[in-house]
């Protein structure tokens, strides 16, 4: 009888302990759709939309450029920008030089220029930035890992971003030599260092002040603040620039 | 002579304070955003693509001759933000375009808003709303 009953009470021991081990865990398997470190951080997790919209009403050349001043170009930069022929300004001979006509990626910063939306998603160790325009996507690696070494020059940039208080703060080299500032031609070297800062102004307001660094193109290091106005009943939808290519009669308005 | 004048420099005080729903990635340049201009046909097609839309649309001349027109609209993507989809406008309709001449003088517009026959307008935008 004693030994039935301490087979059984080891039988119950175990079903007991094994029952209270399987809850601990699923007390600490976090849900399905919450990462575990988003609670600590920030939320800036959104579609958000160009506030005020990219116009030409807020100043001569409105949503098109950074700043509406000169920025401090060095001889090479103003050479190279009074030889640019951007589409949305004219006054000059033949066609615009303006690569993105022909799809070539507008990358980063110019990219936050276009009257299309993007998406914040942050996921552990990363938080990823989606333009509509093109479908564009940059990560911006929040692991502690530092820049790229030797990497090859891309569009876009290779970007790491750390946590300050309320605010992303995005730090972004490697970018190749091939694209323009904003959407009137200012030049950038393959040698610009941008370093964003992202928060919440407002609970559906946005904030991000870009500081441009390229001691090629600029004399100093000068900043810009654009605001963002959250959109949440828009979701991103696609863009293939190359759509209008086959389209030939759109293709010749589209010089 | 002096009233159409004064016409055109109202139209062109109210475009130039307007949204600017014409400065799209490309090719504001290219059209003469001082004046709008209007013309009356038929929609032959509708082309809701990226990264611009585009009306192709018949216009009968004074001498009853077509001329093919094309209009540049915006990316399918704000216009139904706007409220537009793919069958906005439908080939067969008769409408009324105002827009922007491409500088060059050819039969090229930047849309500024399609005048259906009932009087119905169609704007790429939904004035200051996103």
């Amino acid at each position: 009888m004693r030994k039935i009953c301490q087979r059984w009470s080891l039988v119950i021991v175990t079903l007991l302990a094994s029952a209270s081990l399987a809850l601990a865990q699923n007390a600490a398997r976090p849900e399905a759709d919450k990462p575990a470190a988003a609670s600590a951080l920030p939320d800036l997790s959104g579609v958000w939309t160009q506030y005020p919209r990219i116009s030409a009403r807020s100043g001569v050349l409105g949503g098109f450029v950074f700043t509406q001043e000169e920025p401090p170009m060095t001889p090479w930069a103003e050479a190279k920008y009074k030889a640019a022929k951007a589409a949305h300004v004219g006054g000059y001979e033949g066609q615009s030089d303006d690569t993105t006509l022909t799809c070539a990626p507008p990358g980063v910063p110019r990219i936050y220029l276009f009257n299309f939306p993007m998406e914040i998603m942050q996921i552990p160790g990363r938080v990823i930035l989606f333009y509509e325009f093109g479908h564009f996507v940059r990560q911006v690696f929040t692991d502690g890992r530092g820049h790229a070494k030797d990497a090859a020059p891309t569009w876009m940039g290779d970007s790491i971003g750390k946590w300050e208080a309320d605010t992303l703060v995005i730090d972004t080299v490697g970018f190749n030599d091939k694209t323009w500032i904003d959407q009137v031609g200012h030049p950038h070297s393959d040698a610009l260092h941008l370093v964003e800062r992202i928060r919440r102004s407002a609970p559906d307001m946005l904030q991000i002040d870009i500081t441009f660094d390229d001691p090629k193109a600029y004399t100093k290091s000068w900043t810009a603040r654009k605001a963002f106005k959250l959109r949440p009943d828009w979701n991103i939808a696609e863009y293939i620039c190359e759509d209008n290519f086959f389209n030939k009669d759109i293709q010749e308005i589209s010089k | 002579m002096k009233g159409r004048k004064l016409i055109v420099v109202a139209l062109a005080f109210v475009l130039l304070t307007m949204p600017s729903w014409a400065f799209a990635h490309h090719g504001l340049a290219g059209y003469d955003m001082t004046q709008s201009l209007t013309i009356k046909g038929t929609v032959t097609e509708f082309a809701f693509i990226n990264p611009h839309s585009a009306i192709h649309i018949d216009v009968k001349d004074e001498k009853g001759n077509v001329e093919k027109w094309l209009v540049e609209a915006d990316s399918p993507n704000n216009l139904t933000r706007a409220h537009w989809n793919k069958n906005s406008i439908k080939p067969g309709e008769q409408v009324s375009i105002v827009g922007n001449r491409a500088k060059n003088g050819s039969k090229v517009m930047r849309l500024q808003k399609v005048v259906f026959s009932n009087g119905q307008e169609l704007k790429p935008r939904e004035g200051d709303e996103y």
